[in-house]
């Protein structure tokens, strides 16, 4: 199924990405004629529900950790500088970085870029990230509540199938 | 060493092949030449043309030689191979056979070689070496002025012909 | 809020100047309009497009950020190994005009990010602009205008 390129004349899919307690959501668009694989086995793992953090190297972006055993190759690499509502994925294995940050040496997550002035990176530099999505209506309001976690903590994020 | 020539515009360069330290990737360069196309100037490693390789001159080839960590001197030809993969969104300036796959020989003809964005990506490197793959193979002999301004003129005026040869040795 | 209208070959866009956020440089802006020079496409920095400037005054920091993104209308002292083949005798820097048309650009100088002053936002066009470039780089660079655009987008 993941090999099979999807028509190109079936509009993308999309996803919702809402913040459930704060009522606060966003819908975007899965890049599946870039990224296909990656789409592909992300849809299949929907809808998650994930304990969201905002992340500490890369600027405005907050992450959520993903099961680690779900592990993709690169696709649709971005390694310079995201827009606002990129969504992707990334992994890292052990002993990769220095040290653990978040608490974990291997990761599997997803990242969502809310705001300008931002790049994926960690504590050796720039990271190589899997650009799958990007975020179509509502980022400003969704922006808002990624940013409120700087001051407020964790919060669940759910990713649905908008159908 | 066996040797190169490329010509671009009226203009000529030889270079050297690195016989003696990257065998495998000189041997299957010479044996696709020559190849010819439109070379496109570089937007992320300065001062570099770009032919990229098609059809049955596709060379993708593994990594062979010292560790390149994206360090490129002027004169430098370089075998470059990118899996799909590791693509990004649509590359409008390139033939549309190369938006995903790219195969390509690198022609650095001067400072900065490899300097901007290209000497900044510590993301693309290492890890995924399998995926990417970026091979020093000849050097330019005294990269001829003329063969440098037309390069140059490749970033303001478009696409150039670029004919990579064997220079066989006369008789 | 001013608008300024940036046309490269057939492309048409329209920016919002960060008059707020970059008073300064802003200012010095409007004074120059209109520009009309030789574009030249980014050898370094990706997704780029720009003209070199002739100003002798020193532009000062304003609203700098190493973060360049899409649509984004920047100013700054590019190294002058970008703009020429080689090293001027006098002179290192070019002051520049331009603007990202795509994803996977950031402004890089000798030794690392340089940071820019943001100026502008291109609010309309930018796909145009992102057409326009690639064509260019494969078929040759033309003049790029920068002007001030009147209420009804003419200029």
């Amino acid at each position: 199924m993941s090999d099979q390129r999807r028509d190109p004349h079936v509009l993308s899919r999309k996803i919702r990405i809402s913040f459930p307690d704060d009522g606060i959501s966003a819908v975007a668009d899965l890049l599946e004629e870039d990224c296909p694989n990656t789409c592909e086995a992300i849809w299949h793992r929907l809808p998650l529900r994930v304990k969201a953090i905002h992340d500490i190297w890369s600027g405005h972006q907050v992450l959520a950790h993903l099961d680690n055993k779900f592990v993709l190759p690169p696709e649709n690499v971005l390694t310079y500088l995201p827009i606002p509502g990129d969504i992707f994925y990334y992994y890292r294995p052990h002993n990769y970085f220095r040290g653990s940050p978040y608490g974990r040496s291997e990761s599997a997550e997803i990242g969502i870029v809310y705001d300008r002035d931002t790049r994926p990176q960690g504590p050796r530099g720039p990271e190589a990230v899997s650009l799958f999505a990007n975020i179509s209506s509502s980022l400003e309001g969704f922006a808002r509540a990624c940013e409120d976690m700087i001051y407020r903590g964790q919060k669940d994020l759910l990713i649905e199938k908008l159908e | 060493m066996r040797k190169l020539l490329f010509e671009l515009g009226g203009t000529r360069a030889v270079a050297e092949m690195h016989d003696d330290v990257v065998p495998k990737t000189c041997d299957a360069v010479w044996n696709v030449l020559p190849v010819e196309g439109m070379a496109i100037h570089a937007n992320w490693s300065s001062r570099e043309i770009m032919l990229h390789l098609h059809g049955e001159n596709i060379l993708r080839l593994p990594p062979e030689g010292p560790v390149r960590r994206g360090t490129t001197a002027p004169g430098d030809i370089v075998y470059f191979w990118r899996s799909p993969q590791m693509s990004r969104g649509k590359q409008l300036a390139y033939s549309s056979q190369f938006q995903r796959e790219l195969s390509e020989l690198a022609v650095f003809y001067g400072d900065p070689a490899g300097g901007g964005l290209a000497a900044d990506d510590p993301a693309r490197s290492g890890r995924d070496s399998n995926l990417q793959v970026a091979t020093l193979f000849a050097t330019i002999i005294d990269i001829p002025k003329e063969f440098a301004q037309k390069c140059e003129e490749v970033r303001h005026n478009g696409l150039q012909r670029l004919v990579v040869r064997r220079l066989e040795r006369s008789a | 809020m001013t608008r300024v209208k940036i046309t490269l070959g057939s492309a048409e866009a329209f920016a919002q100047l960060e008059e707020k956020d970059a008073p300064k440089a802003t200012k010095w802006l409007k004074e120059m309009l209109p520009i009309e020079r030789q574009a030249m496409h980014s050898m370094e920095n990706g997704r780029e497009v720009y003209v070199v400037l002739d100003a002798s005054d020193r532009i000062e920091e304003e609203n700098q950020t190493i973060y360049q993104t899409v649509g984004d209308l920047i100013v700054y002292y590019k190294p002058a190994i970008f703009v020429k083949p080689e090293w001027p005798r006098h002179i290192r820097d070019f002051l520049v005009i331009g603007f990202i048309y795509e994803r996977d650009s950031a402004i890089r100088g000798m030794s690392g990010p340089l940071a820019t002053n943001l100026v502008g936002k291109i609010t309309e066009g930018i796909d145009a602009l992102a057409r326009e470039a690639p064509r260019m780089r494969r078929e040759g660079f033309g003049k790029m205008r920068v002007s001030l655009a009147l209420m009804n987008g003419s200029a």
